[in-house]
């Protein structure tokens, strides 16, 4: 019922009256093709910690902005009790402070609007289907 | 709300708020928090001995999902000039503010399945009054922990319907009802607590605890009724209302804590602040 990457086991839950889980994603994540720049590059290499798969193509960071060498970063989870929170924290930190130009890395959780399977890519949907994950 | 509210300005900083709302909105944020750690380690308890292998791992994912929970609406506090971090893990059992039907383990799987239908969900009602509140960074973090909430009810819900098809098994859910429903609704709180009709008032929480006792009711009792134990159980239907006809105790009740006396014992204390795990801690 909770995890990272291992959470879309739930949304074939037929729960009374559906669940945001299952609607469609409200607008404040980043669109898919303006995933641009060395960020976003850099974002694609940091994975998942149960499942190989990247937390862009999971759909996992809303947003990433860079001031000076500060770099802040929107990122959510698809469960509140993801066990691997601080992990991740960690290795997007770490992965961002080796992008030439960027120092400090602020990490924001973000809960509102939820994640949803919907904000997975087409490439993070292709990823899972070869772990064998139903989408 | 009304629409006056509904277009007035959101709270962005707890210091925004007037004083006699923040106060008693700080000892909501702490029962909740302090109800859904505890919550989680009793449904933790329950992950050996569970009827079924895959039971047992629910209880754990249940367990987890509620320790997110708590680390969601703890985290809350430090706009209110709390340390959440001294929250969580420095606090004596006294000073917890979980609540009294959660103060003794469950009573195996009966108690874990009462648990999950009647406190979780009374928990739940009271979050769901805070889904559209002004004060923002609560809301923000409410309609995800909702979303979670929805399996545990029905989980639960699941569970009862088993159960109570059983007839050797019938009379011990309904004795782990019996005794976790007054407690569920007592903890909703009073309508003549300090600060209850002002956060109303302010657009912080939706309605009154006896409207949430209402929402509450009208969410298990559906289920109590399928299962033959809403009467015995006091709950009953008057023109589409579901009423408790029971008697809830309010002597030696405490506004603040939503409790009434009593504590939380040091070993489970000691759990919920992860004192053997202290090494390990993270911010």
């Amino acid at each position: 019922m909770a995890a990272c990457a291992s959470a879309p086991a739930r949304f074939g839950a037929d729960a009374e009256g559906g669940t945001a889980l299952l609607e469609a994603p409200s607008a404040h994540p980043v669109p898919f093709g303006e995933r641009t720049g060395p960020l976003w590059d850099a974002l694609r290499e940091v994975m998942d910690p149960e499942i190989p798969i990247s937390l862009v193509d999971l759909g996992l960071i809303y947003d990433v902005r860079q001031e000076g060498t500060s770099v802040e970063v929107d990122l959510t989870f698809t469960a509140t009790a993801c066990p691997c929170m601080a992990f991740i924290h960690f290795d997007i930190q770490d992965r961002l402070q080796q992008v030439p130009g960027v120092d400090e890395v602020t990490v924001n959780e973000v809960w509102t609007p939820a994640w949803t399977k919907a904000r997975i890519t087409p490439e993070g949907r292709a990823t899972l289907r070869t772990f064998g994950v139903s989408m | 709300m009304t629409d006056t509210l509904a277009t007035a300005a959101a709270y962005e900083k707890a210091d925004q708020l007037p004083d006699d709302v923040r106060a008693p909105l700080r000892e909501l944020i702490l029962a909740l928090a302090d109800s859904k750690r505890v919550l989680g380690l009793r449904y933790s308890d329950r992950m050996l001995g569970s009827p079924t292998l895959e039971a047992g791992i629910a209880a754990s994912s249940m367990a987890q999902d509620e320790w997110g929970h708590a680390r969601l609406t703890y985290a809350l506090l430090g706009d209110f000039g709390d340390d959440p971090k001294a929250l969580e893990h420095e606090r004596d059992a006294a000073e917890y503010r979980s609540m009294n039907a959660l103060d003794a383990e469950l009573d195996g799987w009966h108690g874990m399945t009462a648990a999950g239908l009647l406190l979780d969900m009374a928990l739940t009602a009271q979050y769901a009054a805070l889904a559209e509140s002004r004060y923002t960074p609560l809301r923000n973090r409410v309609q995800k922990l909702l979303d979670e909430e929805k399996f545990h009810f029905q989980y639960a819900a699941s569970w009862a319907r088993r159960i109570a098809q059983v007839p050797e098994l019938r009379a011990g859910l309904a004795a782990a009802l019996e005794r976790a429903l007054p407690q569920a609704l007592q903890w909703l709180g009073r309508d003549e607590a300090p600060g209850a009709r002002r956060m109303v008032d302010e657009g912080v929480v939706r309605d009154l605890p006896s409207d949430r006792r209402a929402r509450f009711l009208a969410r298990v009792a559906p289920v109590l009724e399928e299962i033959g134990l809403a009467d015995p159980l006091g709950v009953s239907r008057d023109a589409g209302e579901w009423t408790y006809t029971g008697r809830l105790d309010w002597a030696g009740w405490d506004d603040a804590t939503r409790r009434a006396g009593g504590s939380l014992d040091e070993v489970t204390a000691a759990r919920a602040r992860g004192d053997k795990n202290r090494a390990l801690l993270m911010d």
